[in-house]
């Protein structure tokens, strides 16, 4: 029988690929279940991936046989990439902040100091009384050195103070400089459009040779060159999120990137020999509907779900372990990451029993965080819940949550824990008194319902379109959807779901176990006669 | 509290959950005489792989079923001794043999009052002394302090040598075992497979394991050999076979033809080579090490790789007489880990330690130490009071007094105060607070024999220029509020009657603020009187549940007459100050809203610094006229004019003026946002005066206790509190005669304080 094959290309911009994003998440989950089926994978992708997409298949956690996968990438990675990545080391070296270098050294000069000395005096002799007058002499010249350099380095981190200060008044010169600073950005984003339009004329060239052999799958459809380059191309079509919330997309700093990515998405799906989207509202909504495609085929292949107890196997199965065990072993690696933490409020912060809301999350506009911490606020204050909100976005980047968290006071009730690993993000969720999530948007339904639910812990969702898809039962999703956009309807199904968390989790255990029935070996199959598809 | 300890059950804590000691050595110890605990939770690591979970043990245990649960429930490696545990562990067992792991350390010295044996196996690199010093300034002192019941438990003879006086001086010989079961395995050695048996660990995640890779593979080259142990991280290497199961493992030992141990660590032995002995294979080893030191003459001890690298060809190519030496001389390695050898030793080695702990445990009072932080007069004050009594009086009552100390800042309190303080029977000394940085506190931790980490800053100290404390067992802060951490000299426990931090943004700066959360959580145990501000310590501190206790409330009902009285002009009576959670702006802003629904009594406002509403008064030093929310209420207080006549404001009244008024108020409004339900509410039911109060957790909770019959608003609705206030106006004379009766209430606060003291009682 022949052996059956497909490509995969993935073309993401340069440090998209860490472990537990949602990318990385979905193509582990193919990768194994193509292998599962007996399918062997062509990997297509840009040079700057090859790195991390090989840590991310040898990770620990990981079942993926690299071995059997073949990798096809352009050798050389562009030089502004490199330089970037140089730039960046450089970047967060200086801005570490852990104890200062000179401190250090300066505290280990004087415990030296305060050792050897007394020996010393109580060994003096003339000869030694002129060495130390010379060693004086040197102190002295070498602290009068290092005075100039301090005082130097303060006057132009003052320097960078005032100047930054000044950008954010409203005057002529903060304007001007505002307006390079924009234009800098813009320019950065067309270099990266014509890096990865250059990168993916190289790919295709390394593709050619397989001619019609293979039929390729394109992760993304952010790039038309590609989609052109190849016979037959099925394009992943995901979501167009800022066709559903313009105004926050078109507030945030990528917008230029995101309307070149709108053109490159229709142009890409038009020279597409087929679609697939996650979900039915995708399907109609943003190809047909917003992108007025309407011309291709397109096939509605639904996530199946994830499981993150795997994760929790470390000396034993986690699901061999007891339930104190399970909670036990859950607090440990949850303490010991908060230990981690440079943060003297959370170091040491017991959490044991502390009831918590986690939402695994990135910061996006579409992802409702607003909404989430204004009905904590109201749990908090007025209801008296005594909970916390856990949540995995880096909500320090957006200002306006910032302000929200601190005018109310909430810095200590919303814990932020970004980019952590899979590890520890099993063992909050296993933690957690309830998993939410809040979003107005999804391309399929969010994987917070599997995630949650694989390591026993129920979950409350938006009732958006494409979740009503997935959970038809009208009395379910009473039960465990509430309206994104009412406060008081959020706090009220979270108040609800804290109070009985066995009754929800037993309610949808059910649906959890239907969904399980159909693994992501079922999901690579249907890609894979998808892509055969005459 | 007198024991003695020969009657003591002897029961057996072994913190050590090792898998292969685990089935020796509660074996041993069982065959002793003694019924042992093992823990069932320990740290799920890489690090723990050989760390194991048996319940073989607790059906022997004849200790209470909900004791078992609540140990087998504790993580013994990670968290912090509770008050249950300790009083646990402390009531069933006499013996605690702990691993040596820091943490354990810390907390059986500071928690165990039985005796404790450190097992210990021989450390690669460093003297468990300096560990364990370097790590707690106070260790050697503390072992001191410990006497007869601190023992340092070797496994193998000579461990001790290194270490220094105080550790070398309790050292107890414990050899280690090897179980039965591979004794079983004697002669069972095929050998028929021609490859060199090698242990080697997470090569590519530990330093040290790479390098013993790298030397064995460079000099066994040339030979076959097969490297078990747990990898980590994937080894190019086809020899490198990973983790095995133990029939996997055994089957490796039964047919490889030589087994090779690396090990030149002097006080440190691995298990694997003694099975394998055990088995019959033949085993080079390196003379430098602890195996080497067992049998330094023996045919397998080799002094280099060279050398062992010959003795390995010899077994591989055969060497039948060569092959027969090393095995016969491996059983006389084997006889020191032999079962009669080890019984033999350990029934010795407890003999001594039963024969110094002969005789009776005198009966000693128990001293507890009281602090009020700063110049608290009032509220935290008599709380601290009502706290000392309670603990002087039910303690004496019950046959075992407990002397206690309040602590008082020296001039804060009055002659007649004082006086009657101990007349009461209560010990006062006046306390100076002070600081100490962190090296200050380190080197007081080593003369005191103090176990702790010292990871803060600065730390406050109670000084009485006497013995600053250190003569009383257990200390308690009847308040949270206190600039630095307390210095852990002795155990304590804090008094938390709110977390107000929590609800408004205005007390989450300032220096107090982190100051409260360190406080807390360093304490032993915390005590609460809602449950709602039990749940806010737990959540909003991070503090383990079982650490945090809800007691009564302490509330003290004496220093007044107690008569009632009928209002002949009835007013209102708002008792309040100036912080900004009393919610005053709504107030207001209810009480105009009253007026003009045609509310006609008068206001009363009283409590400490009041007059900040009063808008004649204007002093300019005055610092609470500058805060937000007073500004606000003194602009919207400026507008309204309307009902002004109607507000009499009586600020900073002593106590007696306070209930003269309270007992001809119409009705008592407490429009307070949160706090821990006011003690206004007690005294307004004592002098039977009706009272509307703010809806929250803990108002209510002081309502379900003492049956006050409290009318309920919404403290963020003024249109509400003002209903609420009319509605009182006309129904305040007949709520007066529904409200309990002052005996029922007064015996519901005494038997609040029965309650009370017989929480103090578990924890000290």
């Amino acid at each position: 029988m022949k052996e059956r094959k497909i490509g995969l290309i993935i073309v993401f911009p340069p440090y998209i690929l860490k472990e537990g994003e949602g990318l990385s998440t979905l193509l582990l989950s193919l990768l194994k279940g193509f292998q599962e089926k007996g399918i062997r994978i062509i990997l297509a992708y840009p040079s700057w991936l090859d790195n991390d997409l090989k840590s991310l298949l040898k990770a620990q956690y990981t079942m993926i046989d690299h071995s059997r996968i073949e990798f096809i990438s352009p050798k050389r990675v562009p030089i502004v990439v490199i330089l970037e990545y140089y730039l960046s080391k450089i970047h967060s070296i200086l801005h570490r902040r852990k104890k200062p270098l000179l401190k250090k050294w300066f505290q280990a000069a004087l415990l030296e100091f305060e050792q050897k000395i007394p020996r010393a005096l109580g060994r003096l002799n003339y000869s030694s009384i002129i060495f130390l007058i010379l060693l004086f002499i040197s102190a002295v010249v070498l602290f009068l050195i290092l005075s100039l350099i301090i005082i130097s380095g303060h006057i132009l981190v003052s320097l960078r103070k005032i100047l930054s200060q000044k950008i954010k008044e409203k005057n002529t010169a903060s304007i001007y400089f505002n307006t390079i600073l924009n234009e800098i950005s813009s320019m950065q984003i067309r270099t990266v459009h014509e890096l990865m339009k250059h990168e993916s004329k190289k790919l295709a060239s390394l593709i050619h040779p397989f001619g019609d052999d293979i039929r390729w799958v394109i992760f993304t459809p952010f790039w038309p060159e590609m989609t052109r380059a190849i016979p037959k191309p099925v394009v992943i079509f995901p979501d167009i999120v800022f066709h559903e919330t313009p105004v926050g997309y078109g507030m945030d700093q990528l917008l230029d990137f995101h309307l070149i990515r709108k053109n490159n998405i229709r142009e890409s799906l038009k020279e597409s020999s087929q679609i697939i989207t996650y979900s039915e509202y995708t399907k109609m909504c943003h190809v047909q509907g917003f992108l007025e495609i309407r011309d291709k085929k397109i096939s509605v292949v639904h996530h199946a779900p994830l499981d993150l107890s795997g994760y929790l196997n470390i000396l034993r199965p986690f699901s061999e372990l007891s339930l104190s065990e399970k909670r036990d072993l859950c607090l440990q690696i949850v303490t010991d990451y908060l230990k981690t933490l440079d943060n003297e409020y959370l170091s040491d912060f017991d959490i044991s029993d502390v009831q918590f809301l986690l939402y695994s999350s990135q910061l996006r506009p579409h992802k409702n965080f607003f909404h989430l911490f204004q009905a904590l606020n109201l749990l908090i204050r007025e209801r008296y819940h005594p909970i916390k909100l856990v949540v995995t976005a880096g909500v320090h980047g957006n200002r306006d949550l910032q302000k929200y968290i601190s005018d109310n006071g909430l810095s200590r009730d919303i814990i932020i824990v970004p980019r952590i690993s899979q590890r520890v993000l099993a063992a909050f969720y296993h933690l957690a008194a309830l998993a939410i999530n809040p979003t107005l948007f999804e391309g399929d339904l969010p994987f917070t319902f599997s995630e949650a639910m694989s390591v026993g812990t129920p979950v409350l969702l938006s009732r958006i379109p494409v979740v009503e898809e997935v959970i038809h039962d009208p009395q379910i999703q009473d039960i465990i959807l509430f309206d994104p956009r009412d406060v008081d309807n959020m706090a009220e199904k979270i108040s609800w779901g804290l109070n009985n968390r066995d009754l929800l989790y037993r309610i949808e255990k059910p649906l959890y176990d239907q969904m399980k029935k159909r693994t992501w070996a079922d999901v690579a199959e249907k890609y894979y006669q998808v892509a055969y598809e005459e | 509290m007198s024991e003695c300890v020969a009657e003591k059950k002897r029961r057996v804590l072994w913190i050590i959950n090792h898998q292969t000691l685990m089935d020796f050595e509660p074996y041993i110890l069982r065959d002793l005489g003694y019924e042992v605990y093992i823990p069932k939770l320990f740290p799920q690591s890489e690090e723990n792989r050989s760390g194991k979970v048996t319940y073989d043990f607790d059906s022997s245990l004849t200790i209470p079923r909900e004791v078992l649960d609540q140990l087998n429930e504790f993580n013994f490696y990670r968290t912090k001794i509770t008050p249950t545990i300790r009083s646990s562990i402390n009531n069933y067992f006499d013996i605690a043999i702990i691993a040596a792991f820091p943490h354990l350390v810390e907390q059986f010295i500071t928690a165990f009052e039985g005796r404790i044996i450190l097992r210990v196996f021989g450390h690669a690199s460093n003297t468990y002394a300096k560990i364990f010093e370097d790590r707690y300034p106070g260790f050697k002192q503390a072992v001191i302090n410990l006497g007869d019941r601190f023992f340092f438990g070797t496994a193998f003879q000579h461990l001790e040598d290194i270490e220094p006086d105080y550790i070398r001086s309790r050292t107890l010989y414990l050899p280690i075992g090897l179980p039965q079961v591979f004794f079983a395995q004697k002669n069972t050695w095929i050998g028929d497979e021609d490859f060199i048996f090698f242990v080697c660990p997470v090569i590519n995640s530990s330093p040290y394991y790479q390098n013993i890779y790298r030397n064995f593979t460079r000099f066994f080259k040339g030979f076959d050999y097969k490297i078990g142990g747990k990898q980590l991280v994937q080894v190019d290497d086809p020899a490198v076979i990973g983790s095995l199961t133990r029939e996997e493992f055994d089957s490796y030992l039964r047919h490889c033809r030589v087994m090779f141990y690396h090990s030149e660590e002097p006080y440190h032995l691995h298990h694997h080579p003694l099975e394998a002995m055990a088995f019959g294979v033949p085993v080079i080893f390196m003379k430098k090490g602890l195996l080497g030191r067992l049998g330094q003459e023996l045919p397998g001890a080799s002094k280099n790789y060279r050398e062992a690298r010959q003795k390995v060809a010899r077994v591989i190519r055969g060497d039948q007489e060569f092959i027969k030496n090393i095995q016969k001389s491996q059983y006389r390695i084997l006889e020191n880990f032999s079962y009669e050898y080890c019984i033999r030793r350990w029934r010795e080695s407890f003999a001594t330690l039963i024969k110094e702990r002969q005789g009776v445990k005198q009966k000693r009072k128990h001293k507890i130490a009281l602090f009020v932080p700063g110049s608290y007069k009032s509220g935290t004050f008599d709380a601290a009071r009502a706290i000392a009594k309670i603990i002087h009086e039910k303690s004496k009552n019950s046959g075992s007094p407990v002397h206690v100390v309040l602590s008082v800042q020296a001039g804060v309190h009055g002659y007649e105060t004082i006086k009657k303080i101990k007349e009461e029977g209560i010990d006062l000394r006046e306390t100076k607070w002070e600081i100490v940085d962190r090296d200050r506190a380190k080197k007081i931790a080593n003369l005191t024999g103090i176990l702790s980490e010292m990871r803060h800053s600065h730390y406050y100290v109670p000084r009485d220029f006497v013995d600053d404390f250190m003569d009383c067992d257990l200390w308690i802060c009847v308040s949270d509020s206190f600039m630095y951490p307390i210095f852990p000299l002795k155990r304590y426990g804090v008094v938390v009657h709110d977390v107000l931090m929590k609800y408004f943004p205005e007390y989450q700066q300032g220096p107090l603020y982190y100051s409260r959360i360190l406080q807390n959580r360093g304490a032993d145990f915390i005590l609460t009187t809602t449950p709602q501000t039990r749940d806010d310590v737990i959540s909003y501190y991070g503090i383990a549940s079982d650490r945090v206790f809800l007691v009564p409330i302490d509330y003290s009902n004496e220093d007044r007459y107690l008569s009632t009285q009928v209002p002949t002009s009835p007013y209102i009576l708002w008792p309040t100050n100036a912080a900004v959670h009393k919610n005053h702006l709504n107030a207001f802003k209810a009480l105009m809203r009253y007026y003009s629904l045609g509310g006609t009594y008068k206001i009363v406002i009283t409590g400490w610094d009041v007059n900040v509403f009063d808008l004649s008064y204007n002093c300019p030093e005055d610092q609470l006229l500058s805060l937000p929310h007073i500004a606000e209420t003194r602009r919207y207080l400026e507008r309204e004019k309307s009902a002004r006549d109607k507000i009499e404001i009586r600020s900073n009244l002593e106590k007696q003026e306070c209930y003269d008024i309270l007992k001809r108020a119409a009705f008592l409004f407490c429009p307070t946002m949160i706090d821990n339900g006011t003690f206004a509410v007690i005294d307004a039911g004592l002098y039977k005066v009706p009272m509307c109060c703010s809806d929250y957790p803990q108002m209510r909770y002081l309502d379900e206790t003492f049956n006050l019959k409290i009318s309920f608003f919404n403290p963020r609705s003024p249109d509400e509190m003002a209903e609420k206030m009319l509605e009182m106006e006309q129904t305040w004379d007949k709520r007066k005669m529904n409200l309990p009766s002052q005996q029922e209430l007064i015996a519901k606060i005494e038997r609040k304080r029965d309650e009370y003291w017989d929480i103090m009682q578990g924890l000290l």
